[in-house]
């Protein structure tokens, strides 16, 4: 067997890889909170359930709106996912009262500047201009605006609701 | 076949080699952490990189291009180091390895907390270095071992939370999530063949389950490596159709799990068990 084997060789590593193993348990069984580097790999594992409003991310640039196939995957996602980032100080802000929390009860008070955002950043309108200079520069056209429309499945294709 | 150091130099070299081939692939599409210009950064529910955060080296590098560039530099030159090391003063591996290690885990967690990056895909940077930490053949075998397991249990995982999520019982889970996954190009790019592909995809959520069911099925596959190695080079057939698969089909790229692709290569290598009696 190999930690048998392992063990063997040096007790120092054998206890080391028990504790990882026991380590990526404990992930596991907690279903929530992680320690990198030990992750659980459940990414689209959810049940998805096809959704009557399905909210879509338009970007325009001169009235055009910006085409999925005239970019690559990677710089689809710099124009996207940057976007879907504007509400992250928000988000910061809320995931901090929860480590707050966590870490008082390990016995431990984590200060709150290293999880918000630099003060000059704050505030959505700057984000989002900061947000439209890089998608300027990642499309290669000058953005002009950003709408969300919903849409729904009608058998066939996306539609707007 | 034995394991030798001829063995553990092939693996730093093919680890070497197919560490550039990745960063030149990165270069060119632009995913160097200095190409990315960061201006935001999200935490995540993970205690170690709270510890990480502490640092505030991700708040100093927001908008420092030179700063981000430095990153790359000290990221992208380990590995060369590390060879350069192996090669020609030996008995210091173990420290051109922790080096490594402390440069690998600052780099991943910084780039992993701005948009378009996930830490989980970038966790054999963060393991490889252990295994070039260790000096003694032995221990470089074991804990190269230990990282077959560890990759074994990455995908046998994946394929698990599908079961117990409930998402391999839903037949409308692929077309579903391909939905949700492309809806902006969808939108946006109307005729073209992806397009087409895709809503054909959507349109059929039987052939779609099916895709997703074979996928689930092909990562409980490798729960067959914890029995025997005699399938290993199945399983890199398998991860690299995972691999050309998941960027046709979700536009997911999973390129920095590669290096573990290594691993199942130079599975068949073994340590001669009476010299460690």
């Amino acid at each position: 067997m190999f930690l048998a084997r392992v063990f063997h060789h040096s007790k120092l590593l054998f206890m080391v890889m028990v504790a990882f193993i026991i380590a990526q348990l404990f992930v596991v069984y907690n279903h929530g909170m992680v320690f990198s580097p030990f992750y659980n790999y459940w990414m689209y594992a959810s049940k998805f359930t096809k959704s009557d409003s399905l909210p879509v991310t338009l970007i325009y640039s001169n009235g055009s709106l910006l085409k999925g196939s005239d970019y690559s995957q990677q710089d689809w996602d710099k124009i996207h996912l940057t976007y879907n980032y504007i509400g992250a100080p928000d988000s910061n802000r809320r995931l901090y009262s929860e480590i707050k929390r966590l870490t008082r009860n390990a016995g431990h008070e984590l200060g709150p500047k290293p999880f918000f955002m630099p003060e000059v950043l704050r505030g959505r309108d700057t984000l989002y201009a900061l947000w439209k200079l890089h998608a300027s520069l990642v499309s290669g056209k000058k953005i002009d605006s950003v709408v969300t429309v919903v849409y729904q499945w009608d058998g066939n294709k996306l539609i707007p609701r | 076949m034995n394991f030798t150091e001829h063995t553990r130099a092939a693996i730093i070299r093919s680890y070497t080699n197919l560490f550039y081939v990745l960063a030149i692939y990165k270069w060119f599409t632009g995913m160097w952490l200095y190409q990315h210009d960061p201006f935001i950064f999200q935490t995540r529910f993970d205690g170690i990189t709270w510890l990480f955060m502490q640092s505030r080296i991700h708040q100093f590098l927001l908008h420092q291009q030179g700063g981000f560039l430095l990153m790359d530099i000290f990221f992208y030159s380990m590995p060369l180091i590390y060879f350069r090391v192996y090669k020609k003063f030996r008995k210091y591996i173990g420290l051109a390895g922790f080096i490594m290690l402390v440069i690998n885990w600052f780099y991943v967690q910084a780039y992993t907390l701005y948009p378009t990056n996930s830490i989980e895909g970038h966790v054999g940077w963060l393991l490889f270095p252990l295994l070039f930490m260790m000096r003694g053949l032995e221990s470089f075998y074991y804990v190269f071992q230990g990282l077959r397991y560890f990759f074994l249990y990455f995908f046998v995982s994946a394929g698990f939370w599908k079961i117990y999520e409930g998402g391999l019982f839903n037949v409308g889970q692929m077309s579903n999530l391909l939905l949700y996954q492309h809806k902006e190009e969808l939108v946006s790019s109307p005729g073209h063949w992806y397009t087409d592909f895709i809503y054909w995809l959507v349109r059929n959520p039987v052939i779609s389950y099916i895709l997703f069911l074979l996928s689930t099925l092909m990562e409980l596959g490798f729960l067959a490596g914890f029995f025997t190695k005699k399938f290993d080079r199945w399983l890199i057939r398998f991860f690299l159709l995972f691999i050309v698969a998941d960027l046709l089909v979700m536009k997911i790229n999973y390129f920095e799990v590669l290096p573990f692709l290594l691993i199942l290569y130079y599975s068949r290598y073994e340590f001669p068990v009476n010299k460690t009696a």
